[in-house]
């Protein structure tokens, strides 16, 4: 991506050639790009809405609320190239018909503030802005589901942060009930490219947050259709010496999981939907052995639940329901009922829920049990395979079969025949670890405990 | 527009939501949070619906129909669905269906079953929060909030109170006060239409039926009660009756059944308001003086105004309202009359509404000693084992029952201004520019308008719910389908004015058991014992 050198060369091409608001908006939409944020959303067909759509004001808001655990992206195009997402509100809302923009940026950021407060002051100076368009600031105060876009219009008005239902759509009445058209900041920063080049050079580049277990963490922008494995092995180095990449996790808490034998899906919005993630924002942590998928299950259902706005049914309590499931059975006491109630109860999440963030919240636990069964399954067992969660406690082969373990056990969950090999009940036990203590030959091991 | 549900084509000229298309045609969808007046909030979930060709699941109460759109109300996925929802909501519920007072028009508990919801397939996250009990008169359980938003909407919106919101996020938010503060350190008005709206038992008014039952069988109480206009019209509903059913007979009978030793028609109390109120702003429009005239028979409306617009106090009429004036001739006319002692009479008021309950603990209304809603009268009755519905039709007892039509009609939004109006109209010195209003959120912008000088009236009816004391925060909620509050009270008004028009007596001057009792006892409305008995003073409260 270019970034520019911050002379708004695409809006001063758009005054020099005379190019009109609708060859603008047929310029974005023959790029083909889509929104950036995460819902895939035609960019040019949105821009094409609002111009169409009738009223006096109408508004353009960037959504600079990046929210998803480990993504960055819009956080360095919006600290080194306040500029680029100036020139591009300008040039939507040139295109569109507004004249008045909001940057809605998450208060964690306040070096992006600053430069877009600092960068907004600049173009005011120097007559770009605060003529026929202005923009304002407004700070998201940390949550999450104002990333949502009609969450957001909410907050940016000073209500609670809670979606609406849709329609009515933000094109038709969005910010102060007037037609409104919400675009990410990396949607926004390439269509200065977009215009200053031709629709025809587009690239449709996508900038990736990597992080986790591989060698070179970072952002990393790749053409959309790479595929995981190029990201990861070309680009980012590959796994640490000595450990081996299980699978990526894209799209932060709205994502899946991607196991290690998919890595040859390409990077683009509708493949990733295929196998059960989403392409997000951007945000891409890849896992290892060393990390238990019930375990990473379970902290972004918790994230899910810890942020769901609470307004609808499904996920206030359904992530609420998931993430008590997963803790059960991470600590060894699940059953595969259990197992059979996340899936359903996960399923219904995604159908029932008002707004993309309870829709997509079961996708990060949906993904990890299909493929990564075994290790759910483990944990029933009592065993957690990356060693993270204490699943429970297991009597190895060292047993001698003198039943001490059996007679100190207070629930009676320890079986087994005189100077046999013992087995514990996983489904009775209560974690104590009396047997374990008193065992005379150490045969008994517990899962480690984080 | 055609479309197709559960594969049956249907015709629709209307546009409407998937919810109100499906009611029409006799498919049942089951909802919580939507109540047609409020409008769609969509956060229950309750009510979601397959349509082809959409991802997930839809919500039938904000999804309009479209041309050709296919809907599958009931299979296996939606029904599923629904019943996940409602066990979700039970989860952390607290059951106590035996002893809630709501248990009987709960729509949680009746979905619920419909769907065989256990609330036992989830466990519990949470210990259950504690109860709230105000001054204010409305028990708040959030234990079986459902968190469905009514409240807060009704509250915000219709009202303009505004007291009641969300506090916290996610599974821990909880809908309260600011800062987690109790009722009575707002300014909740206590008009109930937060309880009259709540879908569970969340919200629920105070009664003290204990101490009812008490002096109902204590033989030397004597217990009389006094029915309010929009009690006759909303009653029968408990007992199966269709929503506006003139059942003021009946209900006469019942409560002598449950053993009143006198029930009197408080339409009589309202006569005597007309009378006292009219006099007061045909001495206001001669003096030119605290004009424009607002009434003060709604309590809740009279709460607001010392809560948040004291300015306004002495443009409030001073007559008390028809309960004040009732209680007051009950225990000093009434009980001289009948040789009773005063403080053997045990005076309870049926009325639509909770903020009557906040009047009787103020200074000048200490002859009232009880206040029943017509909600808990139902319960009430129940409980005592009569069926309103199947007694046969008695009178009310006199001599504080003859009352005209213009004390009827004080039951519905309008009937106020038009019984004074109606009253004084042959001794107006001028023609009069009069309003009405319900709800105060209504009202709020009168006042703006009026503030501002672009409107100018002389008398002002302001009924705190929307469509007055039909819709009161004390009455039946309505038991449909789809819920509908307001139109339940408007086939309540209806029957009011149908009543008023069959009535023989239209001016409450022409009421010979008020010209009887201005005789024997109070002289006229300016004397000086009327004005001890009937009337009252406001007082600044809105620094707390």
């Amino acid at each position: 991506m270019n970034f520019g050198n911050g002379q708004y060369e695409a809006m001063q091409k758009i005054q020099a050639e005379k190019i009109a608001p609708s060859t603008v908006i047929d310029m974005v939409e023959q790029s083909g790009l889509c929104g950036r944020g995460g819902a895939g959303f035609p960019t040019g067909k949105k821009w094409r809405l609002l111009a169409a759509a009738p009223g006096k004001e109408k508004f353009v808001i960037c959504n600079g609320d990046e929210g998803d655990p480990g993504a960055f992206m819009d956080r360095a195009i919006m600290e080194q190239f306040p500029h680029i997402i100036l020139e591009a509100m300008k040039i939507a809302g040139y295109a569109v018909g507004a004249h008045q923009g909001v940057i809605y940026v998450r208060a964690e950021y306040p070096d992006a503030v600053t430069a877009l407060q600092t960068a907004i002051e600049q173009a005011r100076r120097d007559g770009i802005l605060g003529t026929d368009f202005d923009i304002n600031i407004r700070l998201g105060a940390g949550a999450f589901v104002c990333g949502e876009e009609t969450a957001l219009m909410n907050s940016v008005m000073g209500e609670r942060g809670e979606p609406h239902p849709r329609p009515p759509y933000p094109t038709e009445a969005g910010l102060y009930g007037q037609p409104t058209m919400i675009n990410n900041v990396e949607t926004l920063a390439n269509i200065p490219n977009i215009i200053l080049y031709g629709p025809e050079n587009f690239k449709n580049t996508k900038i990736f947050a990597v992080s986790g277990a591989v060698q070179k963490g970072g952002l990393v922008e790749v053409p959309m259709g790479t595929t995981i494995k190029e990201l990861i092995y070309q680009h980012c180095g590959g796994a640490k010496p000595g450990h081996t990449i299980k699978a990526v996790q894209i799209g932060g808490p709205s994502g899946g999981c991607i196991p290690a034998r998919l890595f040859d899906t390409p990077l683009d919005y509708q493949s990733l939907k295929n196998v059960g993630a989403i392409l997000g924002s951007g945000g891409l942590v890849v896992l290892d052995e060393t990390t238990c998928m019930v375990d990473f299950a379970k902290f972004f259902t918790k994230f899910s639940a810890d942020e769901s706005c609470g307004k609808c049914t499904p996920c206030r309590v359904g992530t609420k329901k998931l993430e008590a499931l997963l803790e059960k059975i991470a600590k060894g006491q699940g059953t595969p009922a259990d197992l059979a109630q996340i899936k359903t109860l996960g399923q219904q999440i995604m159908d029932t829920s008002l707004c993309g963030l309870g829709q997509s919240s079961p996708n990060p636990v949906l993904s990890a049990l299909r493929y990564f069964g075994d290790e759910f399954a483990a944990h029933l067992r009592g065993e957690c395979p990356a060693g993270v969660c204490f699943a429970g406690y297991q009597i190895t082969d060292k047993c001698v079969g003198c039943g001490l373990c059996a007679r100190q056990c207070p629930v009676h969950a320890i079986k087994g025949e005189p100077k046999q090999r013992h087995h514990i009940d996983q489904s009775v036990c209560v974690k104590c670890g009396l047997c374990a203590h008193s065992c005379p030959v150490h045969a008994i091991t517990g899962g480690k405990q984080k | 527009m055609k479309v197709t549900i559960n594969e049956q084509v249907y015709e629709f000229n209307q546009p409407q939501t998937i919810l109100s298309a499906c009611a029409k045609v006799g498919i049942q969808i089951p909802s919580l949070c939507y109540e047609k007046s409020i409008g769609a909030i969509a956060s229950c979930r309750v009510c979601v619906v397959k349509v082809v060709g959409r991802r997930g699941l839809v919500t039938a109460c904000n999804t309009p129909i479209a041309d050709g759109m296919q809907i599958i109300t009931h299979d296996e996925q939606v029904n599923a669905a629904r019943k996940t929802v409602l066990e979700l909501l039970l989860a952390d519920h607290r059951l106590a269906c035996t002893s809630c007072g709501r248990a009987e028009d709960c729509r949680l508990k009746r979905f619920a079953t419909q769907y065989g919801a256990d609330k036992n397939t989830y466990v519990a996250s949470r210990p259950l929060p504690p109860v709230e009990i105000n001054q204010k008169h409305i028990i708040r359980d959030n234990a079986k909030c459902i968190r469905c938003g009514r409240c807060v909407k009704v509250c915000h919106d219709t009202q303009a109170v505004g007291v009641l919101g969300t506090l916290g996020r996610g599974f821990d938010g909880q809908i309260g006060c600011a800062f987690g503060e109790s009722l009575d350190h707002t300014k909740c008005i206590s008009c109930g239409q937060c309880v009259a709206n709540c879908p569970t038992g969340a919200l629920i008014e105070n009664s003290d039926l204990p101490l009812l039952r008490v002096k109902l069988s204590d033989p030397n109480v004597h217990c009389i009660i006094a029915t309010a206009p929009s009690t006759r019209v909303a009653i029968g509903e408990g007992f199966g009756l269709p929503a506006g059913t003139n059942a003021q007979g009946k209900m006469v009978a019942a409560l002598r059944h449950a053993g009143f030793d006198k029930v009197f028609d408080l339409d009589f109390g309202a006569d005597l308001t007309v009378m006292q109120e009219g006099a007061e702003l045909l001495e206001r429009l001669h003096s030119g003086k605290n004009l424009p005239q607002f009434t003060s028979c709604c309590p809740g409306w009279v709460n607001y105004v010392e809560q948040c617009h004291p300015e306004l106090i002495p443009n409030l009429s001073t007559a008390k309202s028809p309960m004040g004036m009732f209680g007051a001739v009950a225990k000093s006319y009434y009980a001289k009359k009948m040789g009773i002692d005063p403080k053997q009479i045990f005076m309870v008021m049926l009325m639509p509404c909770i903020a009557k309950m906040d009047e009787i603990t103020r200074d000048q209304i200490q002859d009232v000693d009880m206040v029943l809603t017509t909600r808990v009268a139902i319960r009430f009755l129940k409980e005592q084992g009569i069926d309103l519905a199947a007694l046969p039709d008695e009178e009310y007892d006199n001599p504080l029952s003859l009352s005209s039509g213009a004390g009827l009609i004080f039951g519905t939004s309008g009937g106020v201004c038009e019984a004074a109006l109606r009253t004084i109209n042959d001794q107006l010195p001028r023609p009069v520019k009069s309003i009405v209003v319900s709800g105060i959120a209504n009202a709020e912008k009168l006042i703006q308008k009026i503030k501002v000088g672009e409107v100018d009236y002389d008398f002002i009816e302001v009924m705190a719910c929307p469509g007055g004391c039909v819709n009161g925060g004390g009455q039946p909620s309505d038991t449909g389908l789809i819920q509908d509050n307001r139109g339940n009270a408007q086939k309540r008004a209806a029957t009011i004015k149908r009543m008023d028009k069959y009535q023989s007596l239209h001016k409450s001057s022409d009421n010979p058991a008020i010209k009887q009792l201005y005789q024997e006892f109070l002289g006229s409305p300016d004397s000086a014992l009327a004005q001890k008995l009937l009337h009252t003073n406001f007082r600044d409260r809105s620094k707390k």
